[in-house]
């Protein structure tokens, strides 16, 4: 009996100690409820290469410096899932009714040290994107400025590009031609603005480290241990920065995907992505993680080389584009994670504020519809370039851009297919990248399969690549329609007549000359822990994380 | 000992230079190029303004030159072509310091370690300590790192939280990949010194010793490990130029700052400067570690004399 009572007692203490903690607990809690720590806690799989917004191509590097720097617009994403555009850097602006000159009123803004913000700011850090010494690759994204291309091939001084200050607050931009996603690559970090005397302090080391730079967005870069973590603080020299929460954000690198899992799990990192079902399955059953499904507005293709004797055929390329399907090929390899493509611009790809997928324009099924058998157009084909028609001896190399495991089951897919549908013997050339893309460049293979992503919120950005003075796409074929096309489309205003431009082209392009055959669009699952507020998820947004922060951790 | 010091730094100039020459010319006859990760046909003036800049448009022999010069007079890898703007040489510095830091730790525990177990397991051979740390030492040997160090990772760091599971900068973040680099080193010395321990206690002098009355403990410590330990020596020396560039899998995995990520990404980047920078490094503290090697045999064992032949 006295032992039990021990017991008890011993029982009743624990108890009395557990109370008390869980009250300790709740009280520390509930005092910091409505107040939490303002930490956002994340992971970048590689080092940004840099800050400098001309030489960043990476979009580690380009999607955080949208948190450092405050671009002339930002598009932001309203609660129902559409995009708007807002006035950022620039306070206003105002477009020439023939829409070739734009210009900006500056914003009253300081840099994190304490100068103000200027028109020339702006004109700067564009300029220096065209500058030919400077060598930044994307300067092929802004040739539609006035003079740029002559700028860029160094046969015009840069005086002469198409971007002034007119005044400490006033920039104008003007324009080649009337070009109606101008305002989308406005938005492209490229083109945000640099203070021209730090870059001359820093020379080439200028946005190489933290403290080599200086910032006029939300954040400011507090420290950045190279392959280990970028820290970014709150800039109280913003001029919105009430609107900004969080104090800090903490960027770890991690590039193992286990240990990005790992540390979702034990928070470590308050936000993951993942392509793999497996571990989509395990965070689906954790119901403190929010799940989005996000677009990459990217394209997985398979495209033809038509110097190639075989695949300068048009019922050979439709053969081959027919023989694939895609939603099976989605369930096999992807686990049923991406979506069917059949039309290359991707999902997540506006014009007009539409989603120009979500129009249902599938050029792809109008081709198997309006087709006869594959193997039949393929038997047609090969008569007409006066080749055995026995599909059986017929060999065709599929070139693909890795070595890794997941490529290989690729790869044997498609072996598998093309035997199963056209009867064709497939042989795969697997390269690492930079042969691959070597050998792509140079027309130096028969057919290959990679990604294609939109560099800017506009299905221009997927095609205007075809255009035959370009022949970006690299597979040797070039419509003067096309070009045609592309032309009106790329002036006009009116998005109804843009969409209906963009429909042509892709009727072309896919359909009767059946130069590329989209295969999946790219998504990737997004968790969040649901004490993060006001994410933004759609591919082109530039608010970075200027409106999140946390609650209820 | 001086004159053999000096000619065999004369033969590691002469080494360094072939290296590096090879490298050289073979690392720009790979296809690609640093821009190939923009996945993009660029018009044709972007690459010659780009090439222009870093030099890549003069001829591989002129590059070559230019920065065999840059080397020698200022120490100066150039300007990685993947991240403008940083220098190779602070890169690899910076880099080689945090792979230092976690691999001399595990090294040291490792060859401890696996040393002392190596000599239990000869002392003990065929009864079941050997048996038990053979077993260990396969499977140490055996066990992709990738696998222990995820195991590892999912046992401390998220079903029992006692440590972070990646990162850098204090003691906490250094015990897991310390523990993952020593499981190699432990099981590959264990190995390695039972074999070469068994060799030395089947010597005549070892018998010797014992007639003679020598205690156990002395026999082990004067004559079997120092013997012994020769093998062992040789070994060592590829590890510790291995500690400076660092160990990918596990800095992958732990998020550890070090070398060991450069010597991948720099050649799926085509980040020339990168590339010869980091195969120049580890080339020079390659030869010189076999250098001080070769000394060290002498130390260890006073009947190999380094001039021998000369003399």
């Amino acid at each position: 009996m006295k032992k039990v009572s021990a017991f008890m007692k011993k029982i009743r203490l624990i108890a009395g100690a557990l109370s008390i903690l869980m009250l300790v607990g709740c009280l520390a809690g509930c005092g910091s409820s409505g107040g939490d720590e303002q930490v956002y806690n994340t992971y970048i799989v590689a080092d940004p290469t840099i800050f400098d917004s001309a030489l960043a191509t990476d979009t580690i590097a380009l999607n955080m410096l949208v948190n450092l720097m405050e671009p002339l617009l930002r598009l932001n994403e309203r609660e129902d899932g559409t995009v708007e555009t807002l006035e950022a850097g620039a306070e206003s602006y105002t477009v020439s009714d023939d829409g070739l000159t734009w210009t900006f009123k500056i914003r009253d803004n300081q840099w994190s040290d304490g100068v103000p913000v200027t028109a020339d700011d702006y004109a700067y850090g564009i300029s220096r994107v065209l500058d030919p010494e400077v060598g930044a690759a994307y300067s092929y994204l802004f040739l539609s400025i006035k003079n740029a291309e002559a700028v860029n091939y160094g046969e015009a001084p840069l005086e002469e590009l198409g971007v002034r200050a007119l005044d400490e607050k006033t920039l104008e931009i003007t324009l080649e031609g009337p070009n109606s996603y101008f305002m989308d690559l406005l938005c492209h970090s490229a083109m945000l603005p640099v203070r021209r005397d730090i870059v001359e302090q820093y020379g080439d080391a200028y946005g190489t480290e933290a403290d080599k730079m200086v910032y006029n967005g939300p954040f400011r870069a507090e420290s950045w241990t190279h392959n280990s973590e970028v820290v970014l603080a709150k800039n109280d020299t913003y001029w919105d920065s009430g609107s900004v929460r969080l104090e800090r954000i903490n960027y770890k690198v991690i590039q193992d995907e286990n240990a990005v899992y790992s540390s979702l799990e034990n928070g470590s990192i308050d936000s993951a992505s993942t392509m793999s079902k497996e571990w989509t399955d395990q965070f689906l059953a954790n119901d403190r993680l929010v799940h989005v499904q996000a677009d990459s507005a990217s394209t997985y293709y398979q495209y033809y080389n038509q110097y190639d004797e075989l695949f300068s055929n048009v019922n050979v390329r439709k053969a081959f584009t027919l023989a694939v399907d895609r939603e099976d090929l989605n369930e096999v390899i992807y686990d049923g994670m991406k979506i069917p493509a059949y039309s290359m611009v991707p999902t997540g790809v506006y014009v007009g504020g539409q989603e120009y997928a979500g129009l249902g324009v599938k050029p792809i099924e109008e081709l198997a519809q309006e087709s006869a058998d594959p193997r039949d157009l393929l038997v047609q084909g090969l008569q007409e370039l006066g080749m055995d028609p026995d599909p059986t001896k017929l060999t065709v190399t599929l070139s693909l851009g890795g070595t890794d495991q997941w490529t290989r089951t690729l790869a044997e897919y498609m072996q598998q297919t093309y035997k199963e549908t056209l009867g064709v013997n497939l042989e795969i050339e697997m390269l690492d990248w930079g042969a691959f893309i070597d050998n792509y460049y140079n027309y130096d293979y028969q057919m290959a399969q990679m990604s294609f992503g939109a560099e800017w919120n506009d299905p221009l950005a997927m095609l205007s690549s075809a255009e035959s003075s370009q022949d970006g796409f690299c597979i040797g074929w070039g419509d003067e329609r096309l070009d045609e096309l592309l032309a009106q489309a790329t002036a006009t205003t009116d998005s109804q007549e843009k969409i209906r431009l963009i429909q042509e082209v892709e009727e072309i392009f896919l359909k009767e000359a059946a130069c590329v055959c989209p295969l999946t669009f790219s998504t990737y699952d997004s968790f969040t822990y649901d004490y993060v507020k006001g994410v933004q998820y759609s591919n082109f947004v530039t608010t970075g994380f200027k409106y999140t922060y946390i609650e209820g951790k | 000992m001086a004159k053999y010091i000096l000619k065999r730094f004369a033969y590691m100039l002469v080494t360094l230079f072939c290296i590096t020459a090879a490298t050289f010319f073979l690392m720009h006859s790979i296809p690609g190029d640093p821009l190939s990760y923009m996945a993009k046909k660029l018009p044709e003036q972007t690459r010659i303004n780009y090439y222009a800049k870093y030099g890549l448009d003069k001829s591989n022999v002129e590059q070559f030159g230019i920065f065999l010069k840059n080397v020698v007079t200022k120490g100066d890898f150039g300007e990685s072509l993947r991240y403008p703007g940083r220098s190779v040489t602070d890169t690899i510095l910076k880099g080689s310091a945090v792979s230092a830091a976690v691999g001399f730790q595990a090294l040291i525990i490792g060859v401890a370690i696996g040393i002392a177990l190596g000599i239990v397991a000869a002392y003990f051979r065929n009864r079941w300590p050997d048996y038990l740390i053979m077993f260990l030492a396969i499977l140490g040997v055996t066990i992709p790192v990738f696998v222990f160090a995820s195991v590892m990772q999912y046992l401390f760091t998220v079903k029992y939280r006692l440590l972070p599971t990646t990162g850098w900068g204090g003691l906490r973040e250094m015990v897991l990949p310390v523990i993952t680099l020593a499981l190699g080193s432990i099981a590959g010395y264990a190995r390695y010194m039972k074999s070469s321990v068994l060799e030395v206690i089947n010597q005549d002098y070892i018998l010797t010793a014992r007639a003679k009355g020598v205690s156990e403990f002395n026999i082990l410590r004067r004559h079997v490990l120092r013997n012994a330990f020769i093998p062992a020596l040789t070994l060592l020396g590829p590890e510790v130029a291995a500690v400076f560039t660092g160990a990918f899998v596990t800095e992958k995995m732990f998020g550890i700052p070090g070398l060991g990520f450069y010597y991948v990404s720099s050649i799926n980047d085509r980040d020339y400067t990168m590339i010869i920078g980091t195969t120049v490094f580890y080339a020079i503290l390659f030869v010189v570690i076999q250098l001080v090697v070769d000394i060290l045999y002498g130390v260890v064992d006073p009947r190999i004399t380094l001039t021998k032949a000369e003399d």
